[in-house]
């Protein structure tokens, strides 16, 4: 063997150990990976348990019916427990396909019932407002049977998320110290199901609502009636017959208060409400359900106010597509519309900026939100209306930004846009919402962005914009040649001191070189 | 590099790509779906291994059940391995359609063994608290039966109850009596030709309330060494009912009598065999256990030392006390104390103090006083006076 094969053969060998080493390496990437997902799924089985917990009105018991012995506190506490214990435990379970501690809370047919559930597919299922109603507790104190009255949410990656609420008879016994459910029988199921309400949106004038004194906290601490109570007039006086308000979740305290008083005042100047609920939630987990649905059974009372003509179930949900995945998004808020008409009973529409088409069978008006060009909300006008829905153009707006840079705008160009977007709404028989009432000078934008300050049709003191005086009915001026060139007298003064310093700066350097160079010797 | 040099490298890099790929392995993509169902036309029929639903062509059934969703799919068949009775809701999907449906599964007739639960396992005869029975009878699948429970108790003077229980929120349950003799009590269950085992509940006697007291020594020398002896028999609840070995009785002495004695009957009765107080008199003694409580029985504690000769003699001014003699002539247990009074003329204390026999004697020198005095002694009943000499 010379030394030219020896080379070969050492070289063969380090390849085929780099290679091998770098495939471990790879392998071991691998399984790396894998214990992340798991770590994953460990964390959402956890985010999973602690909202439901959280959530109000979880369990209560119903008045009992007779029984061989009365059911004593402590032993209620213990049933409650371990029954809640049980559900929880079948969630985590739905999600991981994790069946071990299934028996713990687990017994004969229940528990052949949970085992198999543990093989299927992996999703979240959430219950909430359990309502239990006590039909017997044994005079040996060891078995319990009672009926549980509950909602449940629970949904599939990529498939149709489902809300019932089930009637379900139970036996629970205690085996070694435990509360086990043994035996669970389903005695009735109303799933809250896609069913329209009718609704018209085509002579349907209105406007977005936030005070001056507090934008974007109506329903804040600051709430005041009497501005409210002036601005309603105000809408009233524009010629608009909507409002859109906003609540946020979670809802400040004291927010029912101040949104049925807000209710009155505009049911007594005879100006309808659309209330958008949800503002500021953007996880859409199913997991939040609970809480969420507690929330909506506390407002409810109020969407069913007279003055309420309609309900948005959230604002741009689609800007949250990036963060809370499309699929959740659409199939928490396909429970959640069901939801609202359930319980609240007006006609529902989404918010969105560009309509999910896989929730559009679920709405009652299909709205959508509009700050560009006219020769593009024709455009989606013309392709929404063959969805065969009432049309809400929810948001349009122009801002009257005189020195935002690079597009500043004047109000008479705010009031081109006006005309021209009602005119496409009158001409495709859409329903509109102007945004927004006022100018602000106070308070913090959405996503700090300044334009936010300047989209009203009325000025900051009140005064009426151009687009105002439209929305009255009134003739306006058309922008003219001078408008665009007053617009632009700002930036045209800033180009040329800017033209003229750098003038002034060449003109400097050259002098100074010449200075630098001093008078030439004679050769 | 050698030829097979070469072939060996690639076959390990081949072997090691797939152990690799193996790690990065995505999930199974899922099977086309063939020609979706035409879903009006699908059948579902509940069998013993769960729920078959049959139809023409590809659909997906989402079975909702209490413990979650369930999902089958497939082409013209499908079988959820779900066998709880009771309301069933499911979705049926094909292509872009979907279908809810419903249907109600009833439990089938209950299979042996059933299994009861009794309680308590003891009883007492007529007791306030009978014996309870609760079952739930089960199908094959685990499903409470809604059949209906035949129960039969036998008891141990040969009596029977029967009933026939109905099944209401998947229990049937009953108190049955306990009945009046004490023995073991037999529980069989039937329901739609299903059996149990036989469940036995021990019955036990009832409460006592009565019993007989009788006092075999009433009365005993207050002496440290004599005892009363009592007994209580036929101890005994409302139906007669001896009661059950190792009931505990009490007894207690009344007055100045400070006993308190609890014990265990054996057979009805309990025998008591105690000394009475060093305080000679009449005493009274009660027993009692559970609702029984006994006339108190007259008791007498005599004087435990009888004197019937108490000599006395001064020997100077020294009091000589003995040798002293009790009623059987022998003397007093040493350390018997005798109390001694000097009184004046006029019958008033001026002193008071005890000395101790030993050998039946004691001495004794009482004080000088300008007076003429008097000493008093006491002992064993006998009590003796006579003039102190004077100084």
């Amino acid at each position: 063997m010379n030394v030219l094969q020896i080379k070969r053969r050492v070289w063969v060998a380090a390849l085929l150990a780099m290679s091998l080493l770098g495939l471990a390496g790879l392998r071991a990437l691998s399984e790396l990976f894998q214990v992340a997902q798991r770590s994953e799924v460990t964390e959402q089985a956890l985010n999973l348990i602690e909202p439901r917990r959280a959530a109000k009105g979880r369990l209560e018991w119903l008045p009992d019916r007779p029984t061989p012995r009365p059911l004593q506190r402590f032993r209620r506490d213990e049933i409650t427990s371990d029954y809640l214990l049980a559900h929880e435990e079948l969630s985590h379970a739905h999600l991981t396909g994790e069946a071990t501690g299934l028996r713990s809370y687990f017994h004969e047919g229940a528990l052949e019932d949970a085992l198999l559930m543990a093989r299927g597919p992996r999703g979240v299922l959430v219950d909430w407002k359990h309502r239990l109603r006590l039909h017997f507790y044994a005079p040996d104190g060891a078995t319990v049977a009672f009926s549980d009255t509950y909602w449940y949410a629970q949904g599939f990656p990529g498939r149709a998320a489902r809300l019932a609420e089930r009637q379900l008879e139970v036996v629970m016994q205690l085996d070694d110290g435990n509360w086990r459910i043994h035996h669970w029988r389903v005695t009735a199921e109303r799933p809250v199901l896609a069913a329209t309400l009718a609704a018209a949106t085509e002579d349907l004038r209105g406007i977005n609502y936030q005070p001056r004194s507090a934008p974007f906290e109506l329903f804040g601490p600051a709430y005041n009636p009497r501005e409210a109570g002036s601005d309603l007039r105000t809408v009233r006086m524009l010629g608009l017959g909507v409002v859109r308000v906003f609540v946020p979740y979670p809802p400040p305290p004291g927010y029912r208060e101040r949104l049925g008083d807000f209710l009155e005042l505009a049911r007594r100047e005879g100006v309808q409400v659309m209330v958008t609920l949800l503002d500021h939630y953007t996880r859409y987990r199913l997991e939040d359900f609970p809480g969420i649905f507690a929330h909506l059974e506390e407002i409810a009372p109020l969407l069913r106010h007279p003055a309420v003509w309609a309900v948005d179930g959230k604002n741009e949900p689609d800007r949250d597509y990036a963060r809370a995945e499309e699929g959740n998004v659409v199939e928490f808020l396909r429970l959640w519309v069901r939801a609202v008409r359930h319980l609240g009973g007006k006609p529902v529409t989404l918010g969105f900026i560009e309509p999910a088409p896989a929730l559009i069978p679920e709405l009652d008006i299909v709205s959508l939100h509009h700050y560009g060009s006219t020769q593009a909300l024709r455009g989606r006008l013309e392709r929404l209306k063959a969805t065969g829905k009432p049309l809400l153009l929810e948001e349009f707006g122009f801002h009257t930004q005189r020195l935002k840079i690079p597009d500043p705008h004047t109000e008479a160009e705010q009031a081109q846009y006006y005309r021209e977007v009602l005119e496409l709404c009158r001409r495709y028989g859409v329903g509109w919402l102007a945004w927004t009432l006022y100018d602000f000078d106070r308070g913090t934008m959405p996503g700090g962005r300044g334009v936010e300050r300047h989209l009203g049709v009325l000025r900051t003191d009140g005064s009426l914009k151009p687009a105002a005086r439209l929305l009255m009915g009134e003739a306006v001026t058309p922008p003219t040649l001078l408008d665009s060139l007053i617009k632009r007298a700002p930036f045209a003064l800033l180009g040329l001191l800017g033209l003229l310093g750098l003038g002034l700066a060449v003109w400097g350097w050259r002098r100074w070189r010449r200075r630098r160079a001093g008078p030439k010797k004679p050769d | 590099m050698p030829l097979v040099m070469r072939w060996l490298y690639l076959l390990l890099l081949l072997l090691a790509t797939l152990w690799v790929w193996g790690g990065f392995a995505p999930p199974a993509a899922p099977a086309t779906e063939p020609a979706p169902a035409d879903l009006d036309k699908i059948r579902v029929t509940p069998e013993s291994a769960g729920l078959r639903f049959r139809g023409t062509g590809w659909f997906r059934v989402y079975l909702y059940t209490p413990a979650g969703p369930i999902v089958g799919e497939g082409q013209g068949e499908v079988l959820v391995p779900y066998r709880r009775a009771g309301l069933l809701t499911y979705r049926l999907e094909a292509g872009a359609r979907s279908k809810e449906g419903e249907l109600r599964l009833e439990s089938r007739a209950p299979v042996t063994p059933l299994a009861p639960k009794v309680g308590a396992r003891a009883v007492r005869v007529g007791g306030a608290k009978n014996p309870s029975l609760v079952i739930h009878p089960l199908d094959g699948a685990a499903n409470v039966s809604s059949q209906p429970v035949e129960v039969r108790v036998y008891y141990p003077d040969g009596r029977t109850w029967s009933r026939t229980l109905p099944v209401r929120h998947q229990l049937a349950w009953t108190y049955f009596p306990s009945g009046d003799k004490t023995g073991v009590l037999k529980v069989v269950v039937q329901s739609a030709g299903a059996r149990a085992e036989r469940a036995e509940v021990d019955v036990l006697p009832g409460r006592t309330v009565a019993a007989d007291p009788a006092a075999q020594k009433p009365a005993a020398d207050a002496d440290g060494r004599d005892r009363w002896q009592l007994t209580l028999g036929g101890v005994r609840d409302r139906l007669g009912n001896p009661a059950l070995d190792g009931l505990a009785v009490s007894g207690v002495g009344g007055g100045p009598l400070d006993v308190f004695v609890t014990r265990p009957a054996n057979q009805g009765r309990l025998p008591l065999v105690f000394p009475p107080p060093s305080q000679a008199g009449n005493y009274a003694f009660e027993f009692f256990s559970e609702d029984f409580r006994s006339a108190p029985q007259p008791l007498l504690a005599r004087p435990g030392l009888r004197v019937s000769r108490l000599p006395l003699a001064w020997e100077g001014r020294v009091l000589v006390i003995g040798p002293v003699e009790d009623a059987r002539s022998a003397l007093p247990d040493d350390g018997t104390p005798a109390r001694l009074q000097l009184l004046d003329r006029q019958g008033r204390f001026l002193l008071e103090e005890t000395v101790v026999l030993e050998n039946g004697r004691a001495r004794w020198q009482p004080p000088a006083f300008a007076q003429p005095t008097w000493v008093v002694v006491e002992l064993g009943g006998r009590s003796s006076r006579l003039e102190v000499p004077a100084p």
